[in-house]
Order: structure tokens, then C-alpha cells, then sequence
């Protein structure tokens, strides 16, 4: 598995806001009975979680949700899949967030006995909500206005002034980042009268990763991720997440 | 088929240590109730759907909406501000637009203003007014306080006034000198 | 003989008018500075003093403002008020200014604001920053009155 970052290096800053409303990772393997590693589940779930999982015999598990009270904080692990998902309020940085969970199902793997994944997926999704009287006349502009990117600033030139609302227009990117990809997906869409709300979702993957390279590798992808979404975003955006409180 | 959460951000008071969980077990062939409260579960042909519960409390649909208004209020300065600029060099292309001797705005003043007015945030815009000058350049004026920043075809020239304290200048037109300026009189003032 | 031996400073008590024609020269009821610039005028004359109408003597109207004709849709906003005295006391930096008549014109209630820097005169375009912060001060001190 080799990941390249085809941006340049940008250091990490930790911002006193984001638009950034839910950030997750998943980790995708081949096929593997749950109820067949129970007794380990029993011991890796009450380490890790302080949960009591108590297995029913004679029925085959299919998902394991473990949610965190008091945070937007979710893992799934089920027979195909391990993964973490994280609310926007209780993301830090990825060091300090996301690491900690990934580091929870590369246990989970260690604990059933997975050594190799398919693929190690790392996603963050950014949403702006923006009201206005001149609907239309604010797609135009604040399409520009938030995203430095061309091929998003091409949709605030589309003619859809006369179009039936509401109206979504999506985009969609693709880079080759060595075994793996970035995907860009962007939304822009007049939900009524008043409302304008643009989704930019990035989504980067490794292929084939041992377990023992998963931190390592989704720690490139976060950085494929957080070059991605300032080569995307205006310096207004950015000065915008630096505000104070 | 992506999820959208609007839940918040911000205020990341890390200082958690400890969070306590909340298991969920859903088997292939029954739901398990047991001691366990269900939240939410992937779709599942097997097992049919399951309801899921809104996990987000007030606080954060509170948070989000703080981000989402100051999005909603840095861009409508902004925007309004450069729509202000463009109405201006558009309407004011005739001699004696002002009722007395004044020129035609200019093409270089407007593209001067227009580089200042792209590197300024829409928060800092709101603390300025953006009125014609009857020589044909642009000129930036405090809402709030005596400061004002004229800008000409090759140059640009700044004064504010607060108590005692006076800054001047008069300087070749650099849009990023010209928004460093304006941060200045901004601290000067205490402005946001 | 001397333009200015025919010109009297106006008494500190009097209130004068600047007429704003253009909407442009107002936003959110504040009258922008350059509303007090001076310019240069047709062949490159530079103008002397900025015009201005003592209220005691006549009150703009959109019956007695006249000016000359312009384009379709020229409008008449209003005028920002002065009162003499704060003008005389304004002062930014060795920039200054006097309210003065000239005794010899038949309209008595038209004045001009002559503008100096130290001994000089101020006049035709200027972008001396302490000039600019002047015609703030003076923007700052009126009161806008819509007609």
C-alpha cells in the first residue's frame, strides 16, 4: 500500500470553528463471523468501552453499535465492516479525535484476528446554510465567495434562475492518490424561496492496507483530506473558522 | 448515501476523559432488547428498519446556527459591498454625476478598489461606508469614528483620527499594503 | 483687485447648507466626506472654495435648487447641514477652513468654504491625507436634511 499526497504539505491548524459537521473512518474487510469471535468481543468490548456485550447463543450477530452518551461519538462493527463516526462538536483535530477511534478498530481487527483490510476510507463532511431574500442572486455570488475551486465556481455561472426549485446541482472530483483515491463531491442546492445550502464532502481511500498500517496510512489521508479542503475554500472561509468565540 | 448531521462544532472543551457507551446489539435473525436501549441500526434487509433516534441536543443545533449566521452575515457584507462598488462605477460614468464639476469614476480606481475590497473580510467591511469621490477615485469612510481610505488610479492615501492618536499616508496602490492599513485603523479603533 | 478683498467671514452663529444631489453620496444617512472634496473644474481650473447656502438667508427646496441640465433622472437628495462655527473650529492636523461671502455677489446666500494648510490654500483635487480627514470631520459634524 503506498498513499501519495498530491498537495503540497500544509501545516495543521486546530480552528475555533468549523463547518465540518461529521467526520468518519471505515474500514472495510473481508467477511467475518461476529459470533464466532465472541468470546473475544466479550473482553475487547468491555476493555475498550466498558460495555457488557452478553452474546445469545444460537443467533448470529449482525451489527454491534457502541454510541457514547454524552458525545456524537458511534462505532459499528459488523461483519464487513469496522467503523467510527464523530459529530463536528466533539472533533478536535485528528490527532486528537479521530486517532483515538481508529486506534479502537485496529483493536477490534487485533481482537478477531484480521490482518489485512480491503479498504480504509476516511471522510469529512463540510456544509454551509446560507439565507437570503435574493435567492438566486446569492447562488451567484456566494458560490465564489466560499470556494476558491473553478470547477465549483462553474456552477454559480449555470443558468437556473428560471428552473423549478428546489435545485441541486452536484459535482464530482476524482484523484488518483497512489493505491487509493480522493473523491470531491459538491452539492449546491436551492432548497425554497430563502434557503441555499452547499455540501462539500471529501472522501479519501486506501486499498489494501495491513492492519498494523492502518494508523499510519489514515493519518495521510487525513492530510490528503485538510489540503484538499483549503485548496477548495476561500481565505474568507478560512479566516471565517479562525474567528474567535 | 451520505448522512447530513447538524450537529456543532466549536467549543471542543477537551478536557473529557472518560465517556461512557451505550451497546447496541442487533442480530441477524431477532432483534435483541435485552438491557440495551436501540438507537439506531444500518438497513438491514433481513432485519427490516429501525427508528432512528435524534442523537443532537438543542445546544447543538445552537452552535451550528452561530457558525451558519456569521457565514450568513460576513457574506451579505461582503457581497453587498462589492454589489455597491459595481453600482457605483456603473451609474457614475457621466460628468457632474454629484451636481457640481465631478469627473467619471475610473476604470483604475474601481479595479484598486475592487483587489482592496476581495482581500477584506465581510466583517471588517461592515465597519465602512463606500461613497464616489468627485474626482473620479473611490473612497472607504468609517461608519463609526474619523477615518477614511481614498483610493486613486496609482495611489492611495489613509487618515484616522482617534483622540490623539493620528495616522496618515500616502502610498503607491498595493491592495495587500492597502488591507494591512485598514487592520491598522481597525486596531486603532478596536474595531471587532 | 485682490478676489478676496470683496470676501467676508461668516458670523460663527449662522447654519449653512452643502446640497447633495447624488443618493450615491449617502449611505445609511451618513453624508460621505468626499461631499466636501474640492475638483478641477472644466480647462483644468482648480476649484476655489466649496459651495454652500446660508440657511438664515434661504432654505433649499426642490423648487429654488437649480442646476444645470444633465442627464435623465438626475435627482436632488437633500443637504447636509453645517453650523459655521464648528467649521471655523475644525481642525485636522495645520488644515482649516472659513465660511465666507462674497459682499459683492447679488446672491447674498451663497457662500463658499475656503480650505487652507498652514498658509496655503487648498484648492482643485486634493489627496493630502489631512485634507481627507478634514472632509470627514465636516461630514461627520452635519445633519443630513432629506428635501
Amino acid at each position: 500500500m503506498k498513499i501519495i499526497n498530491p498537495f503540497q504539505d500544509i501545516e495543521h491548524k486546530v480552528y475555533n470553528r468549523t463547518f465540518m459537521r461529521e467526520a468518519s473512518a471505515d474500514i472495510e474487510y473481508v467477511e467475518t463471523s461476529l459470533s464466532a469471535k465472541a468470546d473475544v468481543l466479550v473482553k475487547y468490548l468491555k476493555d475498550n468501552f466498558n460495555v457488557d456485550f452478553n452474546p445469545q447463543g444460537g443467533s448470529e450477530v449482525g451489527t454491534i453499535e457502541v454510541s457514547a452518551k454524552q458525545q456524537h461519538l458511534l462505532f459499528t462493527f459488523s461483519k464487513t465492516l469496522a467503523s467510527v463516526r464523530i459529530g463536528a462538536r466533539d472533533y478536535r483535530s485528528f490527532a486528537s479525535t479521530m486517532q483515538p477511534g481508529i486506534g479502537r478498530l485496529v483493536s477490534f481487527l487485533n481482537a478477531i484476528g484480521v490482518t489485512e483490510v480491503v479498504r480504509v476510507t476516511l471522510k469529512k463532511q463540510n456544509v454551509w446554510d446560507l439565507d437570503s431574500e435574493d435567492v438566486f442572486n446569492a447562488f451567484k455570488t456566494a458560490i465564489p465567495y466560499t470556494f476558491l475551486d473553478e470547477g465549483i465556481r462553474e456552477v454559480a455561472r449555470l443558468n437556473i434562475s428560471n428552473s423549478p426549485k428546489p435545485v441541486k446541482i452536484s459535482r464530482e472530483a476524482n484523484a488518483e492518490i497512489g493505491d487509493g483515491r480522493l473523491v470531491v463531491k459538491f452539492d449546491a442546492e436551492i432548497l425554497d424561496e430563502r434557503h441555499i445550502r452547499f455540501v462539500l464532502g471529501l472522501e479519501a481511500f486506501a486499498n489494501d492496507v495491513k492492519v498494523a498500517e492502518i494508523l499510519e496510512s489514515s493519518s495521510l489521508l487525513n492530510d490528503i483530506i485538510y489540503a484538499a479542503f483549503h485548496d477548495l475554500v476561500t481565505p474568507d472561509i478560512i479566516k471565517l473558522m479562525e474567528k474567535a468565540q | 448515501m451520505m448522512e447530513f448531521n447538524m450537529s456543532a462544532p466549536i467549543e471542543i472543551p477537551h478536557n473529557r476523559t472518560k465517556a461512557s457507551y451505550v451497546l447496541t446489539v442487533v442480530s441477524v435473525l431477532s432483534m435483541s432488547l435485552g438491557a440495551y436501549n436501540i438507537y439506531a441500526v444500518n438497513n438491514n434487509p433481513t432485519n427490516g428498519s429501525v427508528i432512528c433516534e435524534q442523537r443532537n441536543g438543542d445546544t447543538n443545533e445552537v452552535i451550528h446556527d452561530e457558525i451558519d449566521a456569521n457565514f450568513n452575515s460576513e457574506f451579505a457584507s461582503k457581497a453587498g459591498m462589492i454589489a455597491r462598488l459595481e453600482n457605483l462605477y456603473g451609474d457614475l460614468q457621466h460628468e457632474g454625476w454629484d451636481g457640481y464639476g465631478s469627473a467619471p469614476l475610473e476604470e483604475s480606481s474601481y479595479n484598486n478598489t475592487k483587489k482592496l475590497l476581495e482581500l477584506l473580510s465581510g466583517s471588517q467591511l461592515s465597519f465602512w461606508n463606500l461613497f464616489p469621490s468627485p474626482n473620479g477615485t473611490f473612497l472607504l469612510s468609517a461608519k463609526s469614528g474619523i477615518a477614511s481610505i481614498n483610493i486613486g488610479n496609482k495611489e492611495f492615501s489613509y487618515a484616522a483620527m482617534k483622540g490623539e492618536i493620528r495616522l496618515m499616508g500616502k502610498e503607491t496602490f498595493d491592495a495587500d499594503q492597502a488591507a494591512k492599513v485598514v487592520e491598522h485603523i481597525h486596531s486603532i479603533f478596536r474595531y471587532g | 483687485m485682490d478676489e478676496f478683498s470683496n470676501l467676508q467671514t461668516i458670523d460663527g452663529e449662522e447654519e449653512i447648507a452643502r446640497i447633495v444631489f447624488s443618493p450615491s453620496m449617502v449611505v445609511g444617512g451618513n453624508v460621505a466626506p468626499s461631499a466636501f472634496f474640492l475638483v478641477k473644474l472644466r480647462g483644468d481650473k482648480p476649484e476655489g472654495y466649496l459651495s454652500v447656502w446660508r440657511l438664515a438667508l434661504k432654505v433649499p427646496n426642490r423648487e429654488n435648487v437649480k442646476f444645470p441640465p444633465r442627464i435623465q433622472g438626475d435627482t436632488l437628495y437633500g443637504y447636509a447641514e453645517l453650523n459655521v462655527c464648528d467649521c471655523h473650529n475644525a481642525a485636522v492636523g495645520e488644515c482649516r477652513c472659513a465660511v465666507k461671502v462674497n459682499l459683492k455677489s447679488p446672491n447674498q446666500y451663497h457662500a463658499g468654504i475656503y480650505y487652507t494648510k498652514g498658509n496655503e490654500r487648498i484648492v482643485g483635487e486634493c489627496y493630502d491625507p489631512a485634507f481627507v480627514l478634514f472632509a470627514s470631520v465636516l461630514a461627520g459634524q452635519s445633519v443630513l436634511v432629506k428635501i
